[in-house]
């Protein structure tokens, strides 16, 4: 529940803030996002396993998101930054369907 | 962390059971109690939520481009390239002739602006030429030549390449003109006398070539019982100059 509120307080506030977000850090928002949708659905699927754990959700999420971050700074030094950033956010669409199945079954029998 | 220490408690109990949890113990499990690790939870969640919204509620910085397909943004840089090349190469032209005309051309495009004076000077018979050329001599003592043979003459000796041409006492120029009259053929309104002499500068053996065509002046003046009398002449001049005009 407090996820949920947490996630609307958050778009509230983007709503009404409008923060803007540095030229440099433009690349890393989206990649940053899947990222979090990766670690949000993954504990999604362990609470349903009944092995959910506070400390591994925030880890993963944090670790997620500095991890692709990382990788795509680390694709734009490289000069492959739009590769490796399609490449990240096909590995975590991959994983989030892979959850997205699994929590499917274990909810719906299906 | 002080998270540690609820490994088995805030409402994540460990995996007791491996049997598929059913949809209101999933609900049951979503309700949990406000607790740190879940107020951590909340905070990523809300983070979440901000960056998501940030993300696609961009304030609006020129959607033209954030929304144009590569392969459109593609051919809009190569046109600007282009242009770009064409009004570089245009900008290079207009600069070598700046400098061309700034540094030293005056000498030359004085000398260019000279030999074109000269050369509508005798075309408009401003001024005296000498040379060799062609003398004309037509004995008509029955008046049987008139303007139009004369002019005829005129005609072939340009096309033949005549720079300067006398026609009696006058200087053929671009607006003389030929007429008959009681005294006979008249140029320019003086009559050219007789015998008529004709002399043309210009390439001698071309001018005489041009006289004695089959059915040309020559022949024309023959037939009406003149006679033609032509002569080439390695050095010859023409003194005669029309006015300059005060225009």
């Amino acid at each position: 529940m407090i996820a949920v509120i947490g996630l609307l307080a958050g778009i509230a506030l983007g709503l009404l803030w409008h923060p803007v977000v540095p030229v440099w850090a433009e690349p890393y928002l989206p990649i940053a996002i899947v990222a979090a949708m990766d670690a949000v659905v993954g504990g999604i699927r362990a609470l349903i396993e009944r092995r959910f754990d506070e400390r591994i959700f925030v880890i993963s999420f944090l670790s997620n998101v500095l991890i692709a971050a990382f990788l795509v700074f680390l694709g734009d030094q490289l000069g492959v930054g739009a590769q490796i950033s399609t490449g990240v956010v096909v590995v975590l669409a991959m994983r989030i369907f892979a959850n997205a199945a699994a929590i499917r079954r274990l909810l719906f029998r299906a | 962390m002080p998270d540690e220490d609820t490994p088995s408690g805030g409402g994540a109990p460990p995996a007791d059971t491996a049997a598929p949890a059913d949809v209101r113990d999933v609900w049951h499990r979503l309700a949990f109690q406000p607790s740190r690790p879940h107020l951590v939870i909340g905070l990523l969640f809300a983070v979440l939520g901000l960056l998501a919204t940030v993300a696609i509620v961009r304030p609006g910085t020129d959607d033209r481009w954030r929304t144009a397909r590569t392969e459109d943004l593609v051919q809009i840089l190569d046109d600007l390239t282009s242009r770009q090349q064409r009004l570089d190469a245009e900008a290079a032209r207009l600069t070598g002739l700046q400098r061309d005309l700034e540094a030293g051309s005056t000498v030359e495009a004085a000398a260019e602006a000279r030999r074109r004076l000269a050369a509508l000077q005798v075309l408009t018979g401003t001024t005296p030429v000498s040379g060799p050329g062609l003398s004309i001599v037509i004995s008509d003592p029955t008046r049987q030549v008139d303007a139009s043979v004369v002019l005829d003459a005129v005609q072939e000796l340009r096309d033949a390449g005549a720079e300067a041409i006398q026609v009696g006492p006058a200087r053929v120029v671009v607006d003389s003109w030929f007429g008959d009259s009681a005294d006979g053929v008249v140029v320019d309104g003086q009559p050219v006398g007789t015998p008529l002499r004709i002399q043309a500068i210009g390439d001698p053996s071309t001018l005489a070539t041009a006289m004695g065509i089959p059915g040309g002046v020559a022949d024309s003046v023959r037939t009406r019982g003149a006679v033609f009398a032509a002569s080439t002449d390695p050095s010859m001049t023409i003194s005669v100059t029309v006015p300059e005009s005060s225009e």
